[in-house]
């Protein structure tokens, strides 16, 4: 998928060319896209947001599993094992 | 910055002011706290909304360590991330809209808008556009037209297709919508209404090629032609939004101090008159944009007629009418100002005469 997008601080806008939706990224969510513009592991994703922000591990392991979930479910993201 | 001629600005003006600056700003320039003491923040918001600008207020606030309440930040967030989205379905649009025109060896710039948010800020996404600016020669309006239907766009005004070359011939552009994407295109075939002003810059001026994002490349006026139309577009309206003035100051600030009082001489060798120096001079008041070119801001305040006409834009700015077109001759004070745009009695007899023939011309 060709997603456009635009940076509004350290959040995000995107559009998905084919389809013409748009789709706003939240700060921790445009932070694990970025970071996935190069293929990363879920540890290092958690490992990354967890030095980022002041979370619990066990809630930031829950939250990025739902982000990831989504991402996926819109085909944003591919899971590779 | 300072405020000018003794027009005070309401904090909330003076707040948006300085939120725009901050957008242009080099980051070590940039002030991280506004005065926001005596801000009214539904007035901040309404006033952000008319003039276009919530994209770079809501970036201005955020990047800041203003305590902004809550649903004032959230209606800006939204507001800002609503432009963004435009302003992404825009360059999707600019991308097809170039490669249709450019398959029929029609040339086309693309006026203000998202080259000029990317040349500006830096950013396409944060300013605010209703409509994509074209700019095509005047023989080359049908074939234009015909791409723009082909491409979903109806005129819509003039309402009559029949009409369009009659209605270009005494007005400078045209405007197509299209219901989805919802779009409007307003398709130029010259650069300001009164032939005495930059009649030189056209489709064939020197032109440059402007990164959108996304990879995209949009071809729009060169760095000299840009700053004067910009001067005459916002003259023209006399400066009523701020928006206006704010992307002159930043492409200004973009171009650097060094390249100024060139760019203001140009802008006289091009015909644009005393918009330049109105511009200048109002960008100054706001923003301190000729803070570092001392000599020019001594020179431009020294002229009458050029202070005159910036004092005249920044007493509206600071007024907070509103839209001028919804109150009973709301437009007459900026009509005055343009007669005063280009010295001399030609000139203002000319567009007495064309602004009587717009009168009685048949509507489209």
């Amino acid at each position: 998928m060709e997603l456009m997008e635009a940076d509004i601080g350290d959040e995000m806008v995107a559009l998905d060319e084919t389809a013409g939706s748009c789709f706003g990224f939240n700060a921790v969510a445009t932070e694990v896209w970025r970071s996935l513009s190069t293929p990363k592991s879920f540890d290092e994703l958690r490992e990354r947001l967890l030095s980022l922000y002041d979370v619990e591990p066990g809630q930031c392991t829950a939250e990025l599993r739902v982000l990831l979930a989504d991402m996926a479910a819109r085909g944003f993201i591919d899971e590779v094992s | 910055v300072r405020s000018g001629d003794g027009h005070r600005l309401s904090p909330e003006l003076r707040l948006l002011a300085d939120c725009c600056r901050s957008c242009f700003l080099s980051r070590s320039e940039k002030d991280a706290s506004f005065d926001t003491g005596t801000v009214a923040w539904d007035r901040l918001l309404d006033l952000a909304r008319f003039h276009r600008i919530e994209g770079l207020v809501w970036t201005g606030l955020a990047a800041s360590d203003a305590a902004v309440p809550q649903p004032v930040a959230e209606e800006l967030r939204t507001a800002a991330a609503s432009i963004a989205a435009n302003n992404l379905r825009a360059a999707l649009e600019c991308r097809h809209l170039l490669a249709d025109f450019e398959r029929a060896r029609v040339p086309l710039l693309f006026l203000k808008g998202l080259t000029l948010g990317a040349l500006a800020y830096r950013n396409p996404s944060l300013k605010s556009g209703i409509d994509i600016d074209l700019l095509v020669a005047p023989a080359d309006l049908s074939r234009a037209s015909q791409l723009l239907l082909a491409r979903g766009y109806q005129l819509d005004i003039p309402r009559d297709v029949s009409a369009l070359h009659r209605w270009h011939r005494r007005a400078k552009e045209s405007v197509w919508v299209k219901a989805s994407p919802q779009l409007q295109i307003d398709l130029h075939t010259r650069t300001a209404d009164t032939r005495w002003l930059i009649p030189s810059i056209d489709v064939h001026s020197p032109a440059q090629l402007v990164d959108v994002g996304s990879g995209i490349r949009l071809p729009t006026l060169a760095d000299e032609q840009l700053f004067t139309y910009l001067a005459v577009h916002g003259a023209w309206s006399a400066w009523y939004r701020l928006k206006w003035i704010a992307d002159f100051a930043a492409f200004v600030e973009r171009c650097g101090p060094d390249s100024v009082a060139r760019l203001h001489q140009r802008s006289s060798e091009l015909g644009g008159g005393r918009s330049a120096g109105q511009a200048l001079l109002l960008a100054d008041r706001l923003f301190g944009t000729l803070g570092r070119v001392p000599a020019l801001r001594q020179t431009l305040e020294r002229d009458g007629p050029t202070r005159a006409l910036a004092d005249a834009a920044l007493r509206m700015l600071a007024a907070e009418r509103g839209e001028p077109t919804e109150r009973r001759f709301g437009t007459l004070p900026i009509h005055l100002l343009e007669f005063r745009l280009v010295p001399g009695g030609r000139y203002r007899l000319s567009e007495i005469a064309r602004r009587a023939a717009k009168l009685i011309a048949p509507r489209g």
